[in-house]
C-alpha cells in the first residue's frame, strides 16, 4: 500500500510543525545564518539551503526506514539521540563558528595562498551546508523526538512508505531555512547594485555568521550539555 | 602579511570549551521539584494516566503535562475521587523509573494510560498526538478527554 496524499501532506506538516517550535529554532537561526552567509551570490545561498535540506533529508530516511524496517531499537536510538549526541551539539557549534572565524583571519586580501585556501574553505562551506542538515537532524529534542518517531515513523509503517514520508518529514523540517535562502538569493539582484560593497559585506556576513553560531552554541552547551538554563 | 592558524582568540575560545566539556556530567542535571516522589508506588487495579518527563524539562514538555493535568482533573473528578483513575508525573531519568522506558516503549516525554489489575498491567495506550496538538490547546485537550474516557470504558 502506497501512501496517501493525507499522508504525504500529514509527514510534510510534521516536518514543518517541528522547525517551527522553540526547540529546534535555535539550530535553525544558526543553519539561516550559515547559509545566508555568502550574500554575493545568489547560486552559493540557493545550493547551501538545498545541501542543508538534502542533509537533514538523508539523515530522517536513514532513521526512518531502519525504524520501519525495525532494524534498530527506537526506545534505544531516541534516548541515545536526545542524551548524548544532542550534549555535543553545543560544544560542536562553537567549534564550527571558530572555523568561520578562523576563515575570515585567513581571508587577507593580496595573499595567494590564503585566497586558495579561502576558496577550499568556500567549497567545503557549501558541502558544510549538508553536514550542518545531518547533525542538526540528528541532534533530537523531546519535541522533535515525539513528532519523528511518535508521529512520523507510525505514519510511514502504516503506510508501508519507509523512504518517501521520512524524505517529506526532512523536507519540511528545512522548508524556513530554504525560505530565508530563497528570500536572499531573490535579494542578491538589489545587492548588486552596490558590487563593490558587496566584498565587504562577505567579510561581516561571516563574521556575523560566525558569532551568531558561537552564539548558540553556548546558548546549547549551557541548556543541553550543562543543564543550566 | 603574517598569517597566524591558531589565534589567542580561538586557544581561549577552545579553553572555555574544554572547561565546559569537562564540566559536562550529568551530576550538574538539576531535577525539578515534582510531587511525584510520594506517589511512584503501581496500584494494584484501576488506571493511571502517567506523565513520564526525564531530568531537563523544556517549555512544551511543562505545557504538555500541565494541559493534560487540567483537563483529567477538570473532566474526571469522581473517577479520580473514587480512585478508579489516578494522576502521575514521574522522572524516567531517575533509576527507580528507568524500566518504564522499555515497559512502554517510550521515545520522549510521554503521557500514557496504563491499566492495572492485581498489581499487573493489563493493557496501556501511549497517547503520542500530544506533541501534535500541543499547540491547540481545546484540540490537544479533547484528544487527553476522548482517549481517557474511551480506555476507562474498556474496563
Amino acid at each position: 500500500m502506497g501512501p496517501t496524499w493525507l499522508a504525504v501532506g500529514s509527514a510534510l506538516w510534521l516536518g514543518i510543525l517541528t522547525s517551527i517550535s522553540p526547540c529546534p529554532l535555535a539550530t535553525n537561526i544558526a543553519a539561516v545564518s550559515y547559509v545566508g552567509r555568502r550574500i554575493g551570490s545568489a547560486r552559493a545561498i540557493l545550493a547551501s539551503g538545498v545541501l542543508y535540506t538534502a542533509g537533514r533529508t538523508i539523515a530522517y530516511v536513514a532513521l526512518g526506514a531502519a525504524a520501519v524496517w525495525s532494524l534498530m531499537s527506537m526506545v534505544e536510538v531516541s534516548a541515545f539521540l536526545q542524551g548524548s549526541a544532542h550534549r555535543l551539539l553545543g560544544p560542536l557549534l562553537i567549534v564550527l563558528g571558530l572555523l568561520l572565524l578562523g576563515a575570515v583571519r585567513w581571508s587577507a586580501p593580496g595573499f595567494g595562498v590564503s585566497n586558495r585556501l579561502q576558496q577550499r574553505v568556500d567549497r567545503w562551506g557549501l558541502w558544510g551546508a549538508g553536514l550542518l542538515g545531518i547533525v542538526f537532524a540528528l541532534a533530537f529534542c523531546p519535541l522533535s523526538a515525539g513528532l519523528f518517531f511518535g508521529g512520523l515513523v507510525p505514519l510511514a509503517a502504516d503506510h508501508g512508505s519507509p523512504l518517501l514520508l521520512p524524505a517529506l518529514y526532512g523536507v519540511g523540517t528545512a522548508l524556513p531555512v530554504v525560505g530565508f535562502a530563497v528570500l536572499l538569493a531573490a535579494g542578491v539582484g538589489w545587492l548588486d547594485m552596490a558590487l563593490a560593497k558587496v566584498q565587504v559585506f562577505e567579510l561581516w556576513a561571516r563574521r556575523v555568521t560566525a558569532i551568531v553560531i558561537i552564539g548558540v552554541g553556548i546558548y546549547e552547551t549551557l541548556r543541553s550539555t550543562l543543564f543550566l538554563i | 602579511m603574517k598569517q597566524r592558524i591558531v589565534s589567542p582568540t580561538l586557544l581561549i575560545f577552545t579553553g572555555i570549551l574544554a572547561t565546559l566539556v569537562a564540566l559536562a556530567p550529568g551530576a550538574l542535571a538539576q531535577d525539578p521539584p515534582g510531587d511525584e516522589a510520594a506517589t511512584t508506588a503501581i496500584p494494584s487495579a484501576g488506571v493511571v494516566a502517567y506523565y513520564f518527563h526525564g531530568n531537563v524539562r523544556c517549555m512544551t514538555c511543562r505545557t504538555i503535562e500541565r494541559l493534560a493535568n487540567e483537563t483529567i482533573t477538570a473532566d474526571f473528578p469522581d473517577e479520580l475521587e473514587s480512585g478508579e483513575l489516578t494522576w502521575r508525573a514521574l522522572n524516567v531519568d531517575e533509576s527507580a523509573n528507568e524500566h518504564f522506558v522499555k515497559d512502554f516503549n517510550l521515545v520522549t516525554r510521554s503521557l500514557v494510560l496504563v491499566s492495572y489489575r492485581d498489581g499487573k498491567v493489563v493493557r496501556f495506550q501511549n497517547l503520542d498526538k500530544v506533541w501534535q496538538l500541543v499547540r491547540d490547546e481545546e484540540a490537544f485537550s479533547q484528544y487527553v478527554r476522548e482517549s481517557t474516557r474511551s480506555f476507562l470504558d474498556e474496563g
